[in-house]
């Protein structure tokens, strides 16, 4: 769990409740000028560069909040919001996540598309295997890793092949995103299937190749105030803020698609 | 001459040479710390000495010159034919009473049959034929003996080493055992380590006092402890030992102030180192000088009293009393003042302090 | 020695912080669909595997475990002591760090993986990498309660057997493994045990695909994902598997705790 302060944004609210012009404490009539409190975050383990990020700036532009992350694969975070995990605002990486939490009554309204993400090849630095493209990762040559059909990143996978018409053998299916970057990097796997934004958070150990079949499988994030929340002003002021002009600008920054 | 030892550890003083023949049995005796297990360990390979030489029946068992004094030779332990019994049985748990005395000629290449022969053979030496089927966890002390030494022979050892063999054996256990050890080391080459003359007696045709690294008496039993040269010899016959040279009929000895007087014809020149070994229960003790002008005596303080079940020892420095209750307690005022030690001339001996009739090696 | 009371209530609190998490999970169980969960194709390619790794384990621990085991009690050389702690690290290490230190010596650009890659052997994403990691793991085990085992018996039977003629080798095969067998059986079913369980090395160095690295561990936590009542289920299977094997281990390692005290 990140806990993100900037002790300009603490130093700040402490100058405030010194002079007495405002409250480190939600205020009863809930006025948009007294928003304050803290807020707990679940999101998706892909969205932690840009969340960290709007998180910090969030809480710059609203003095008296306080946004604590908590990031992982969206699938736990579900379980563990639907198991009473305090969470007041919940951003998943798919949309079937999405459901089980808002199947199970948690979702405070309708949930927010916020951005999308495409899968994308990434190769070791220099692409010592010669990729292009897709069909590429059907030669026998190549050591494929992508993620197992059974979580997001690898279903996307599939319905990528499946459209291109071509059957991919992975050597290695993983649990996870950063699974399959970590085989790329250490120059294990020729190729790796994951998420543009994925490559382009890894900087320069990996180079990402782009195709046009990625288009098939495109992954939608939403956004959503969990119910029950301490502070559901602050949450509902956090979406906002994330579908908002703003937030789109970090993620696109990150190479998110519009939603 | 089938066994020769030189042996040199320089940190701990030891100094020593040894020989066994053929069918010779030899007893090593010293006080603790002497090294006598180390001699052994040696010998069987189980420990490293700085230098030495070590030959049997023609084949060198180590020869290490000393740093940078040639070339070394080291036979492993498995090739000496070397058997060492230890006070402990040390039967192989997992192995039953055959197969522990079947294991050496097992090891020397014997097929299981043939060496199961050998093994029924010396269980039956040694007594113990009935034992065969048993595991080791199933037998006494003394039986567990038994089986070792069947153990030991079976290996057909050209040396045969025992390091107390009997020591750690029931007082009601040990005659047997010892009956059974000196038939079957009869003819034999064996060095055995041991802390009781008894066994000597039994067991040895030489007796080795290792005192001090070296070796400091070497002869037949009754030899040595009838006339001992060391008083760790001495003490184990349980025995007196003066030593000093000879004036006239006086035994000067190196407590000066305390020669003794009217010694028997001792048959050595004036002037020459002579010992005198007596018996403490041959020895009395009285306040006043000895009437009988034929007695050997000497002044002394008397120590101390020291009962010992049915008689009471009587010390001073020079010689130890065995005397009476009754006398003791007559005695018991005299602690601490000079009192006067006598003996009949029949009971002491005495000898040249360096004998003709025994040197250092056989 | 009487026990003090308190000590039994606090011992029991340690027994049930043990013991709870497993009933609770027991709870968690599906069990009208406990059979079909456990008994899909995946599971069972993951228990079959993770059975055959951990044997093929188990055996390389004890091939090389026992002569390690044997250099520590029996010999005595210069860093000696930094060579066995070094190769009891893998004890105290985290797997995913046993998982990386795998893959920068047998991975494709590893110290000796470049050089199996020219001879045409590739390790990486295979069933001898899950071996290797699980070896890797499981070998302090054994070497571990063996050499304990070799030092409480000592040396002594070992130079009687030399002195009647015995050859090192004849020593060490009718006299001090028959004497540590049960050490030897006790330690290879606890490095069993371990590599059964290995999880972050093989994850971190080996890959996951089902029928090849996918152990049961990897399949729990790729099933939790989506299916938790089939990751329960395996879960399950898993603690009765270990259960067994440390009754086991409690079992063969008697006799040798019972041999020591005799010689003592």
């Amino acid at each position: 769990m990140a806990r993100v302060t900037r002790s300009l944004a603490t130093a700040f609210v402490i100058g405030l409740t010194l002079t007495g012009c405002g409250s480190a404490t939600p205020s009863p009539t809930g006025s948009a000028a007294a928003l304050g409190g803290d807020i707990t975050v679940y999101a998706a383990a892909s969205l932690q560069g840009t969340f960290t990020e709007l998180a910090a700036s969030f809480e710059a532009a609203n003095p008296g909040t306080t946004v604590v992350l908590n990031f992982a694969g969206s699938s736990a975070l579900v379980t563990q919001i639907i198991e009473g995990a305090p969470a007041d605002v919940f951003a998943s990486a798919d949309t079937d996540n999405m459901a089980r939490l808002t199947d199970a009554a948690l979702g405070d309204g309708e949930p927010v598309d916020f951005a999308t993400n495409v899968l994308t090849i990434a190769v070791p630095p220099g692409n010592p295997a010669g990729i292009t493209d897709l069909t590429d990762l059907t030669r026998p040559d190549v050591r494929l890793v992508a993620c197992a059909p059974e979580v997001p990143c690898g279903a996307a996978a599939e319905t990528v092949a499946a459209s291109a018409g071509v059957t991919l053998s992975p050597v290695s299916e993983e649990s996870s995103v950063t699974d399959v970057l970590g085989k790329v990097t250490s120059g294990e796997a020729d190729a790796g299937l994951v998420y543009v934004t994925d490559v382009a958070a890894a900087g320069a150990a990996v180079e990402g190749i782009e195709f046009a079949e990625a288009a098939s499988a495109v992954n939608t994030y939403p956004i959503v105030p969990v119910t029950g929340s301490a502070s559901a002003d602050v949450a509902r002021a956090f979406v906002d803020y994330v579908t908002g002009s703003g937030g789109a600008a970090v993620l696109r920054a990150a190479g998110f698609g519009a939603a | 001459m089938t066994f020769s030892l030189d042996l040199h550890v320089a940190d701990r003083d030891v100094s020593l040479h040894l020989d066994v023949a053929a069918g010779e049995t030899v007893a090593i005796l010293g006080p603790n710390g002497a090294g006598k297990s180390t001699l052994l360990g040696t010998i069987a390979g189980l420990v490293t000495p700085d230098s030495g030489r070590c030959e049997l029946n023609g084949t060198v068992l180590f020869d290490l010159p000393g740093a940078g004094r040639g070339p070394r030779t080291w036979r492993a332990p498995h090739q000496r034919g070397v058997s060492l019994l230890a006070q402990e049985a040390l039967l192989f748990p997992h192995l039953s009473v055959l197969d522990n005395v079947a294991f050496g000629p097992r090891s020397a290449g014997a097929p299981s049959g043939r060496a199961r022969q050998i093994a029924t053979h010396w269980l039956r030496e040694v007594d113990a034929e009935q034992l065969a089927a048993r595991r080791p966890a199933e037998l006494s002390g003394g039986q567990a003996q038994r089986i070792a030494v069947a153990r030991a022979l079976a290996s057909d050892p050209g040396l045969l080493l025992l390091d107390e063999p009997l020591a750690a054996l029931d007082i009601s256990v040990a005659p047997t055992v010892r009956r059974m050890l000196r038939r079957v080391l009869a003819g034999r080459s064996a060095l055995i380590v041991t802390h009781d003359v008894l066994d000597a007696y039994t067991l040895a045709d030489r007796v080795v006092i290792v005192e001090g690294g070296r070796i400091v008496d070497q002869g037949t039993p009754a030899e040595v402890f009838d006339r001992p040269r060391s008083a760790f010899a001495a003490g184990l016959a349980g025995l007196n030992l003066l030593t000093g040279v000879r004036r006239g009929t006086t035994l000067i000895t190196a407590d000066a102030a305390a020669p003794v007087a009217n010694i028997p014809e001792p048959g050595v020149a004036d002037g020459a180192p002579l010992s005198l070994a007596v018996r403490p229960g041959a020895v009395s003790v009285s306040i006043d000088p000895p009437a009988d002008s034929q007695l050997s005596s000497v002044r002394a303080e008397l120590i101390d009293l020291e009962p010992r079940g049915d008689f009471v020892r009587a010390r001073s420095a020079v010689l130890a009393a065995d005397v009476s209750p009754k006398e003791a307690a007559q005695l018991d005022a005299a602690v601490g003042s000079p009192v006067w030690f006598s003996f009949a001339a029949a009971a002491a001996t005495l000898y040249p302090t360096v004998p003709s009739d025994r040197t250092t090696s056989s | 020695m009487t026990v003090p009371r308190w000590v039994f209530a606090v011992a029991g609190l340690g027994a049930v912080f043990v013991l709870l998490p497993l009933v609770a999970m027991a709870l968690r169980v599906n069990w009208t669909e406990f059979v079909p969960l456990i008994s899909s194709e995946s599971s069972v390619a993951a228990l079959l595997l993770s059975l055959r790794t951990s044997l093929a384990a188990t055996a390389l621990c004890v091939v090389f475990g026992v002569p390690m085991a044997l250099v520590l009690a029996r010999t005595d050389f210069w860093g000696q002591k930094v060579l066995r702690s070094l190769v009891l690290l893998p004890l105290v290490l985290p797997p995913v760090v046993g998982g990386i230190a795998l893959l920068y010596t047998f991975g494709r650009r590893g110290l000796l993986g470049q050089t199996f890659g020219l001879l045409g052997i590739e390790i990486a994403f295979s069933t001898t990498a899950v071996v290797i990691a699980q070896t890797f793991v499981a070998l302090p085990f054994l070497v571990l309660s063996l050499e304990g085992a070799l030092r409480t018996v000592g040396s002594r039977y070992e130079a009687v057997g030399a002195t009647l003629g015995a050859s090192p080798t004849t020593v060490l095969r009718r006299i001090t493994l028959p004497l540590v067998l049960p050490a030897v059986l006790s330690g290879a079913v606890l490095s069993f045990a371990r590599a059964l369980g290995e999880f972050g090395a093989t994850l971190t160095f080996a890959g996951s695909l089902q029928g090849t690295t996918r152990t049961l561990p990897l399949e729990i936590y790729l099933q939790r994902e989506t299916d938790p009542d089939t990751a329960v289920a395996l879960s399950l299977v898993l603690v009765v598997v270990a259960v067994v094997i440390v009754s086991l281990a409690h079992r063969t390692g008697e006799p040798s705790r019972r041999r020591a005290r005799a010689l003592s």
